[in-house]
This record gives C-alpha cells, sequence and structure tokens, in this order.
C-alpha cells in the first residue's frame, strides 16, 4: 500500500523568499558576537572620549552648543552605521566564496531577493544599536533639540544610514567577490569620517582646505542631518541633504549591487 | 648568537619581501595617521584660540599625538602579521627551525622597526610641506623620535605577545582595539589641564601621557618630564618583552599547555 | 510465432507467461519490457528476441549474468522446451507452446488498433464520435474488472456510469477499462502490486507508485508521485497536486480516467477520451546532453560531449582534476550558461527552461555550501522554505531526511562543529528536499573517510533503487565509479575519451589475468593443463604460471579449485584485473590517478 507521500510543491512567493532569507541573515548576525560587539563598544568609547576631550571647542566663538557630547553623537550615530558595510557585505562574501550562493540560485528564489534580504540582519543590529547610542547620549546629557518627535526622526534617519552603509558593502561584495576588499572599507570610512565635519561645524573651520574637503565630503551632510536634530531642531535643509544623500547612495548602490551579482552569479 | 642572528634576519627579510611583492598591508598604518592628521589639525585648530590653551601652534600640537600614532599603528599591524603567521603554521614552521625562538620576534621587530622610522619619515615630510613650524633643536627632536620608536617597539612586543597566544587573525582585534584606545586616553585634542572629570584622570594614569607631554615640550624646545618620559616607554618596553616571552613559552607548549617543547641542555 | 513461451516460476511475477513475439528486453530498469526490480539485475540485462519458431537469448553484459541451465550465457543462444533461464532470482522456464483447447478469449490489452494520439493538443475541443449510440454506452469489449488488480477490500466495484455518492475514476481504456473506483479514501495507482491500490501492471509506462487520488471535500486531487512517465490531466502534465472537476481527464501510461463527482448519470453521449498527445522523445528523468560546449575565453573547457543517461541509472563521470567535470555539472544544472551544443534535464532545456530545470533536480556541489552558523534543521527550513514545500509537509520531511543520514543526534548543533561526512550528509539531505527527479553529485565522497563513503554509496543506491532517481555523479576516485554506476563516461581535457559500464569499458582493454605460482616440486606443467582450461596462457614472471580468463570466467574460486582438485599445491594466487585507470591509461596515454593537473582558474568554476 502507499508509504511516504510525495511532497508536492506550491511556489514559494517573493514575501515568502524574503522573510526565510531575512530570517537567515538575522540569525547569522546575531550570532556574532565578536563581530557586533567591538562595532558597538569602539564608537562609544570614542564618544566617551570626544565628549570630554572636545569640550575645549565649545568655548569657540559660534559654537551652537554648550555641550560637546550633543554635537558629536550624531557623528557616532553615522559612525555606527558604517559598520554595517562590513557585517553585510562580508556575510555576502562568505557566501559567494564558500558555494552557500550556488544553492540559494538552484532554488526558484529570485536572484534580487537573494541579494536584498541579506540586510534584514545587519538592519536589526544597526537599529538596536543606534537606540543605544542614543540612550547612552541621553544618560550623559545629550539633550535632542527637536524633542520626541526628533529622536524618532534620528532613528529613522540612523537606519536609512544603516540601509546605506550595508548597500555599499553589499556592492562592494558582488563586485569585489572577496573579504579582503569588504573590509577595507573599514579604514576608507574612517579616512571620510575624521574628513568630514565631524569635530567642529563646516563654518568654524579654520583651514580653507579643510573646509573644502569637508565641504565635498557627503559624510558631511550625513553628520549634519543627525547633528542638527540633537543641536538645532527641526533643520530643514540639513534634514534634505543628508536623507536625500542617504536616500540616492541607497538606491543607487542597491541597483549597482542587484545589476552586478545579476552578471557574476550566473543562472540560466 | 651567529645562528640566532640568522633567524633574526631571516624573518626581517621575509617580512620585507612580503611587503616588497605586496606594499598593501603597508599602506593603512601610515594613512590613518596622516588622515588624522588632516582631521585634527584641519578641524579642531580653532580650539589654540580658546581661553586656555597655550601651547604654541595647534597643528605642532596634533602632530605628535599624530607621530605617535604612526609609530605604534606598525607595531600593531607588525603584531597582526605574526598572529597571521602563526594562523597559517608559517610560524609553527619557523619555531622547528629557530634554536632560540625569541630570534624569530627579534626578526619581526627589526622589520617593524625599520618600517615605523619610514612612516616617522613620511608623517614629518607632510608636516613641515604644511608649514607647521618647530621650535624644538636638533636634540629635542633626536628625543623625540627615540620616544617614538621606543613606542613602536612596546606596541610591537604587546602585538607579539598577543599574537603568540592565540595564533589566530582573530587576535588582530585584540590587538588594534586596546592601542587605539589608549592612544585616545592621552591628552589627545587637548592639554591634559584642560581635561575634566574622568578622562584627566585616565590620561593622569596613562603610562603613554608622559610621552606625549614630554614629546610637545621637544617640539615647543621646552623639554618637559624627560626622565619620566623615557622611564615610562622603557617600563613599558621592558613589561611587553616579557610578555613576548611567556607568550612564546606558551606557543612553545602547543595547545593544551603540555610540557615545554623547548631542548633541556644536558647536565652532563 | 515461436513454439515456445518463458514462464516465470520463481521470483516477483512468478506464475506469469510471456509470449515473446517481438524483441523482449529483461533488465532493473522501467523501460524494460520484463522489469525485475532486484540490485543483482542490470538495467539492461538480457534480451529475448523471436527467431523464427524459436527464441534466443541475449545477454547484454549484465553486471551478474545470465545463465542459462546452470551455465554463464555468453553471446547469444537459441532457446529450447525445458531450458532453464536464471535473471537474478528470478527463474523462468522455456515451455512448449501448447496448441490451443478453446476459442482466443479476448485479448487481456486494449484493441490492437487504440486510436493514435495527434502529434500536438488538438487546437478545438474534442468532436463527440460521428454517431453516438441511441442507448447509454455500453463499456468496451474487456475482460471483467480484474479484482487481483484492485487492493480495495470492501469497496464496491460496478460497470455502470451512475455513481452513488462518492467521487468515483471510471477507467475508460488500459488493462482495467470499464472499471469504476469509488475514491473515499486515497487510491495509489501504479504498477507494483505490493504499493498500488489500482495495479496496472501490463503497462510499463506506469511506475511503481504512480499517482494518488485523494478525496477532497466533495471532490478530489490527483497527485503525481515522481513517476517517470508523468500524469497528465486534460493533456496538460501535472507537477503538483491538481483538483479535479466533473468530467477532467486524467491519463496514466495508456489508461485514460474520466472523474466522475457528484449523484448523477454520466451523458449517454459521452465523447470519446481525448488522447494525450504523446510527447516525443521525452525521458522525464533523463539526461541528455549533446554537443556541449564551454567556453573561458580562449580556452574550451568541455569541448563538445554527447551522453545520454537513462531513467533510474547512476551515471558516473570520471577524469582527473581539471578534466571538465565540474564545468559541466555546473552547466547541466544551470549555475553556468553553455557556450554551445543543447543540453536537456528530464525533458527541460538548461538554458531556456532554467527554472523547470531547477524544479526537477537536486545538487550536492563539491564543495559542501554550508552556512557555519546555522544547524541541521535551520538548514533544512531554508532549504524547503526556498524549494516551495508546503509548510504543513516540512517538519515531517525535515525529520525523515535528518534521520535517514544519521544526523538526528547532532541537528541542533551548528555546521562549524561538523566533520566533514556530516557536512556532505548534510548536504545530500538538503538536495534531496523537494524529491527531485535527477540528483547531480559533484565529487560527493572526496575527503571522506571510507566509513562516510561507504555510508554515502548506500544512501546513493537506496535512492535509485527505491524512488527511481536518476543520478549523475563526478568522481575522481576509479572505486566509487566501478561500485556505485551502472556507466561510466570518462572525460579528459574537456572531451568523453570512454563511455560505458565499468565491465565493458574494462573488457575492451583485455580480461583478467590469474597468475599462479606453484609451491617447489610441483609440478608446472600439470598447473598450466589446468589453468589452459579456463582460457588462454600468457607469459608469466619466474617460475609463475598465468592465464588469460576467457569470457565468461571472472571468478578465482572456479580455478582454485581446479587446482585443489588435482591437488596441486600452489604458493600464490593473483587475479589481475584491469581497472578503469588502465582504461584511462589506454585512451590517453596517462595514468588518472595522478593525472589531475591544476585547474586553469579560468576555466573551472568557483
Amino acid at each position: 500500500m502507499s508509504t511516504s507521500v510525495a511532497v508536492p510543491r506550491v511556489s514559494s512567493s517573493v514575501a515568502g523568499q524574503v522573510r526565510t532569507i531575512a530570517r537567515r541573515s538575522i540569525a547569522r548576525t546575531l550570532r556574532q558576537p565578536a563581530v557586533i560587539i567591538p562595532n558597538m563598544l569602539f564608537p562609544l568609547f570614542m564618544l566617551a572620549v570626544l565628549s570630554k576631550a572636545g569640550n575645549q571647542a565649545t568655548k569657540i566663538p559660534g559654537f551652537p552648543t554648550k555641550s560637546y557630547i550633543t554635537f558629536v553623537l550624531g557623528a557616532t550615530l553615522v559612525q555606527g552605521a558604517t559598520s554595517a558595510a562590513t557585517l553585510a557585505g562580508g556575510l555576502l562574501a562568505e557566501d559567494i566564496e564558500g558555494g552557500f550562493m550556488n544553492r540559494m540560485l538552484l532554488t526558484p528564489a529570485s536572484k534580487s531577493v537573494l541579494i536584498i534580504a541579506q540586510l534584514a540582519g545587519v538592519l536589526i543590529v544597526g537599529f538596536l544599536q543606534s537606540i543605544i547610542f542614543l540612550l547612552v547620549g541621553l544618560a550623559f546629557g545629550v539633550t535632542v533639540k527637536a524633542g520626541v518627535g526628533g529622536a524618532l526622526v534620528l532613528l529613522a534617519i540612523a537606519l536609512l544610514l544603516v540601509l546605506l552603509f550595508g548597500s555599499i558593502g553589499l556592492f562592494t561584495a558582488a563586485a569585489a567577490g572577496s573579504l579582503a576588499q569588504v573590509q577595507a572599507l573599514t579604514g576608507l570610512f574612517i579616512a571620510l569620517m575624521f574628513l568630514s565635519s565631524m569635530l567642529m561645524p563646516r563654518n568654524l573651520i579654520k583651514h580653507e582646505w579643510f573646509k573644502t574637503i569637508a565641504t565635498y565630503n557627503p559624510f558631511s551632510y550625513l553628520v549634519e542631518a543627525t547633528r542638527s536634530l540633537l543641536v538645532t531642531g527641526w533643520d530643514g535643509q540639513a534634514l534634505a541633504l543628508g536623507i536625500g544623500i542617504a536616500t540616492g547612495g541607497v538606491i543607487l548602490a542597491l541597483f549597482g549591487a542587484v545589476i552586478v551579482l545579476q552578471r557574476t552569479l550566473e543562472r540560466t | 648568537m651567529t645562528r640566532s642572528l640568522g633567524v633574526t634576519l631571516g624573518v626581517a627579510r621575509r617580512s620585507a619581501g612580503k611587503l616588497a611583492r605586496n606594499p598593501g598591508p603597508a599602506l593603512p598604518p601610515l594613512l590613518i595617521p596622516l588622515f588624522m592628521f588632516a582631521a585634527v589639525s584641519g578641524a579642531l585648530s580653532r580650539v589654540s584660540g580658546t581661553k586656555g590653551f597655550t601651547y604654541y601652534n595647534y597643528t605642532a600640537f596634533a602632530f605628535v599625538f599624530v607621530l605617535y600614532m604612526a609609530a605604534m599603528f606598525v607595531g600593531v599591524f607588525t603584531g597582526i602579521e605574526i598572529a597571521g603567521d602563526y594562523a597559517t603554521g608559517i610560524g609553527a614552521r619557523l619555531m622547528l627551525a629557530a634554536p632560540r625562538r625569541l630570534a624569530i620576534i627579534g626578526g619581526y621587530l627589526l622589520t617593524s622597526f625599520v618600517r615605523a622610522a619610514f612612516s616617522l619619515a613620511v608623517v614629518w615630510a607632510v608636516a613641515l610641506v604644511t608649514g607647521m613650524p618647530v621650535r624644538g633643536g636638533p636634540i629635542d627632536i633626536a628625543g623625540l623620535i627615540a620616544l617614538a620608536l621606543m613606542l613602536n617597539v612596546a606596541t610591537t612586543l604587546y602585538g607579539a605577545g598577543v599574537a603568540l597566544r592565540l595564533q589566530s587573525v582573530g587576535g588582530g582585534v585584540l590587538i588594534f582595539i586596546p592601542v587605539f584606545m589608549v592612544m585616545f586616553l592621552t591628552p589627545a585634542f587637548v592639554p591634559r589641564h584642560l581635561l575634566t572629570g574622568w578622562l584627566n584622570t585616565a590620561t593622569s594614569l596613562n603610562p603613554l601621557t608622559p610621552a606625549m607631554e614630554s614629546g610637545r615640550g621637544f617640539m615647543a624646545d621646552a623639554p618637559f618630564h624627560v626622565v619620566l618620559a623615557f622611564a615610562a616607554n622603557a617600563g613599558l618596553v621592558l613589561l611587553f618583552l616579557v610578555w613576548t616571552i611567556t607568550g612564546m613559552h606558551k606557543a612553545e607548549r602547543g595547545p593544551g599547555g603540555g610540557r615545554s617543547r623547548r631542548p633541556r641542555r644536558s647536565k652532563r | 510465432m515461436s513454439d515456445v513461451t518463458i514462464a516465470i516460476v520463481a521470483g516477483a511475477e512468478s506464475g506469469r507467461e510471456l509470449r515473446v513475439e517481438k524483441s523482449l528486453l529483461v533488465g532493473r530498469g522501467p523501460g524494460s519490457d520484463l522489469v525485475i526490480p532486484e540490485p543483482d539485475v542490470s538495467t539492461r540485462h538480457a534480451r529475448l528476441t523471436p527467431s523464427g519458431s524459436a527464441i534466443s537469448i541475449e545477454d547484454l553484459e549484465s553486471t551478474n549474468g545470465t545463465f542459462i541451465n546452470g551455465e554463464r550465457l555468453t553471446g547469444t543462444r537459441l532457446l529450447q522446451a525445458g531450458d532453464v533461464i536464471q535473471v537474478g532470482t528470478t527463474t523462468l522456464e522455456v515451455r512448449a507452446q501448447k496448441p490451443p483447447a478453446d476459442p482466443p478469449k479476448p485479448p487481456a490489452s486494449p484493441p490492437a488498433d487504440p486510436p493514435k494520439p495527434p502529434a500536438s493538443p488538438p487546437a478545438d475541443p474534442p468532436k463527440p464520435p460521428a454517431s453516438p449510440p441511441a442507448d447509454p454506452p455500453k463499456p468496451p469489449a474487456s475482460p471483467p474488472a480484474d479484482e487481483a488488480r484492485l487492493n480495495l477490500p470492501g469497496l464496491q466495484l460496478t460497470r455502470a456510469r451512475v455513481i452513488p455518492t462518492l467521487p468515483t475514476l471510471v477507467l475508460v481504456t488500459g488493462q482495467l477499462a470499464g472499471t469504476n473506483v469509488p475514491v473515499g479514501e486515497q487510491v495509489v495507482v501504479g504498477r507494483d502490486a505490493a504499493l498500488a491500490d489500482v495495479i496496472l501492471d501490463q503497462d510499463s509506462d506506469v511506475s511503481r507508485r504512480h499517482a494518488t487520488f485523494s478525496p477532497s471535500g466533495d471532490g478530489m486531487t490527483v497527485q503525481d508521485l515522481g513517476s517517470t512517465n508523468g500524469t497528465f490531466v486534460n493533456g496538460q502534465r501535472i507537477t503538483q497536486a491538481v483538483a479535479l472537476a466533473r468530467g477532467d481527464q486524467v491519463q496514466i501510461g495508456e489508461t485514460v480516467i474520466e472523474v466522475l463527482i457528484a449523484a448523477q448519470p454520466v451523458a449517454a453521449a459521452a465523447p470519446a477520451p481525448t488522447p494525450i498527445p504523446e510527447v516525443k522523445g521525452q525521458a522525464p528523468n533523463s539526461i541528455e546532453v549533446k554537443g556541449l560546449v564551454k567556453q573561458f575565453g580562449e580556452h574550451r573547457a568541455v569541448d563538445g560531449i554527447d551522453l545520454f543517461v537513462s531513467p533510474g541509472e547512476i551515471y558516473g563521470f570520471l577524469g582527473p582534476n581539471g578534466a571538465g567535470k565540474s564545468t559541466t555539472v555546473h552547466m547541466l544544472t544551470t549555475l553556468l550558461p553553455v557556450s554551445g551544443g543543447t543540453a536537456r534535464i528530464a525533458g527541460f532545456d538548461v538554458m531556456k527552461q532554467g527554472p523547470q530545470v531547477r524544479s526537477t533536480i537536486g545538487v550536492a556541489l563539491q564543495a559542501a555550501a554550508l552556512d557555519p552558523q546555522l544547524n541541521s534543521w535551520e538548514h533544512m527550513d531554508l532549504q524547503m522554505a526556498l524549494q516551495g514545500v508546503p509548510s504543513s509537509e516540512r517538519k515531517q520531511r525535515r525529520e525523515e531526511l535528518i534521520e535517514r543520514v544519521g544526523l538526528t543526534q547532532r541537528a541542533s548543533r551548528r555546521v562549524s562543529g561538523y566533520s566533514g561526512g556530516m557536512k556532505r550528509r548534510l548536504d545530500l539531505a538538503l538536495a534531496l528536499v523537494h524529491r527531485p527527479r535527477v540528483l547531480f553529485l559533484d565529487e560527493p565522497t572526496t575527503g571522506l573517510d571510507p566509513q562516510s563513503r561507504t555510508a554515502l554509496w548506500e544512501e546513493v543506491s537506496r535512492l535509485v533503487k527505491e524512488e527511481g532517481m536518476t543520478v549523475f555523479l563526478t568522481t575522481q576516485y576509479l572505486e566509487e565509479a566501478d561500485v556505485l554506476a551502472d556507466r561510466v563516461g570518462i572525460i579528459d581535457r574537456g572531451e568523453i575519451v570512454a563511455e560505458g559500464t565499468p565491465a565493458q569499458l574494462k573488457a575492451e582493454i583485455g580480461r583478467p589475468t590469474v597468475e599462479v605460482t606453484p609451491v617447489e616440486g610441483t609440478d608446472s606443467n600439470a598447473v598450466s593443463d589446468v589453468l589452459g582450461r579456463f582460457g588462454e596462457l600468457v607469459s608469466a614472471a619466474h617460475r609463475g604460471v598465468a592465464v588469460r580468463l576467457r569470457p565468461g570466467i571472472d571468478d578465482l574460486a572456479d580455478v582454485v579449485r581446479a587446482l585443489d582438485a588435482q591437488s596441486l599445491k600452489v604458493a600464490n594466487v593473483e587475479l589481475h584485473a584491469p581497472s578503469l585507470d588502465d582504461v584511462f591509461l589506454v585512451k590517453t596515454g596517462r595514468s588518472l590517478e595522478g593525472a589531475g593537473e591544476k585547474p586553469d582558474a579560468a576555466a573551472e568554476p568557483a
């Protein structure tokens, strides 16, 4: 008589595919505390040091706040978000190098979903990290000039930044295909952070050459957008510039990652 | 002795040869300090005009921090290289060949020293090109460079000790982050008397602080706590030399900590 | 017409009598006319052919041989009444044809000229017959329902086309034409009496467990069970469970089944069943490759290979490193586009029907690509979700597979803590979640210890034997190809240099040789005389005597017994059998073991 029943198959929907891959992405990310914790502690350490070391800067005439920790918290959020690049890109590079991507390509899942759903894990971690940074800042005297609503918008921007850097990480992993190249992003981002208006408002920078570099550096606008909610209140221009650059970056990076991977991950 | 010298020179030659064939890894310890120099001197130079800041020039003030960073980062990345060599088994091969195993570390130390000297020269050149004023004379500058090179030796020995214990690439994080944190717990951005609270306490207790302040004294032709600075640095070198020696003993015992594999000298 | 018939006197179909009026293939494969599902029987074992008034039998280079009256058959032989044929554990007896005492009974099989199906589905709906009968249609002239072929005790079977209460299957054509089968619970249709409820054992196009019909609400659903030739509903081949409506026609092999749902009489002028179009050349479990080429820049990693893998066959693809094995597998599994030629997997073109190919195949690639952060359960869940296995089936399926590969105890641990063998087993389980019809294994036992290797071989053999899977296996291990594969293709530098069964390939280059070293004082001439009975004497080492065994003699035991019978004492007896490495050496001038070259980084996929 009949024994085991053959397993019928139903087509897996896009939502189902995203859910499945996102679940895996979250599990993988959260199971690497050795990667997550340093990425979280390092920005907090820099926040602690700069908040004290930079206090002298608040005495400069025209400095927008008396609290340097409030001034620099925005940069800390940006710095924290940059770790999403190595995290997301590293996981994708591991999948490609290790052959796990081939396993997923042999299923009905669409290639775009395979790529984009990888961001789920870093989004969760990045968002939690941003909340922690904000809470720590508040505990040490940070004030949010834009109020509760501003704090929520701040977290939303932080999430957008995690998405931005995660996408850049995916694109780098897709284009370079190796973990080493993805890890090199860390150094690049450190350099770009320091060459921005992270430590001093642009209008107070003394050296013109540095002011020019900071003006052309997109990181300056990301930092200024987050900082504006803390220091200034609702600064439409700063927010628009920062959000616009971040959104444009997400679109370019994701689009680029999908295009590159569509070509490199061959499947008929 | 001749054999040990041969081992030292052999390891040094190998290390130098690797860099010559693939100079990529030599860039981060050089570029990060330069970026930091640009950022700090470019962004925070207005701090020099605030009340309480009495140093003759902010760029020169920041320069000492960056110079030490350049020397110490070479040490950090040398430690990471040692960790990599032990992780891939090359370290074990070297230990099999060398009669006195510390000579192996001597080779890495030699390469690190030479690379640090090169980095210091580059940082000096960049600083002078930007017009940084130097008040100290040749002996002062020699003193400054000596302090920097001592810090390079201390950091290399610290990294070697970690690498010998962990023998994995993951140990790189444990080499880099503590050094980075210790560097920022010095009067990196403003003089110590302008720091308040816990940061003031931390910098006062930090053995790196005497070197920082003494170095600035050399730059300003106003030697400050010179003996203390050299003693502190010598203490760090000695401390991490012991750290390395005990690390080598652990590496010789192998995993599980059995009896030392060092050959015992016959008593006859 | 021959004067003899073949009766099966022992084995799975004992009692059956065969009239050999055309060539009849005997074997294990589903394409055989007489299927003997035993491991000792080769896929294509032997052939019976009418020869005038007699029948001849030919062994098709089977692994374990065909025996006539206890003697192993070589070549072709005419059979006589009284001959006993042994194939595996099945015994066939040749009997003289009895003159018919009664008028011939109507044939048990469908009419001699069944309607020929058109080459393509008809564009218009089926037309009713030209002159519909005035009376309700009588069932076709066929024998009464063979209740021995219906494992449905207690069910009332009728011939009327009025069904009282349950959804009912009306078998319109085929060997059970005229039978009505109510579907009150799941009904399995197949060829195997042990596994099916409705047994269509005379139809070789029907798989052992072909399809199920299950009640579903007021109606019923049909589901194909991975059959070789497919189940068709209204002319369309189904790949998943399909709800049936009244009037739907289901075709299984030659049997057309009409679906009746709800208590109502069938219309008197029921249309003739729509013949299901025959899809020529489609062998659903097969692999067909013609002129396959893969070019990387100037380098041709695969240079125009042809191969065909029959359904239910294990095909071994053997070659050194860099020969093009993995590149071929990547193309056949749609992971690499083809530069030239064609390849069809289960009838689907790899270039044009990639998604369909992927839904049919399971793949375990060279590197057991696993996520070190996940455990076995999580891997299974991920794979099943992406493959579209319904969530209601997942728990059972994953437990079944994990248990089958022996990972239950460690399934909750992360893969980073698994040994190489455990990773391979999980890899195999993941390849099977969606019950593929064709399984690709790319060097599955590389790096495994002998025990793990043997366990994997056993599992692969079981998959083929019990589930009828087709397996395409690449390997650089001779023993693996020898033990596992039904047929072997040897590839070197992108070209197939040899193809055939392991025995055929080895036989091509020479027969085994037995070398005997007599003990001091034993008459070498006497030893030579004995050995001479087994084949041609050839030169041997000092004091030794060697014979090249003639076809039909492969066993050392016979030689030893013969020497013993003559009380000849020997110091050493060795059997030198040609290996696949010898085959490779003859074909290429190089040894296979150690012939691996460093793969071109641009040529072989990562």
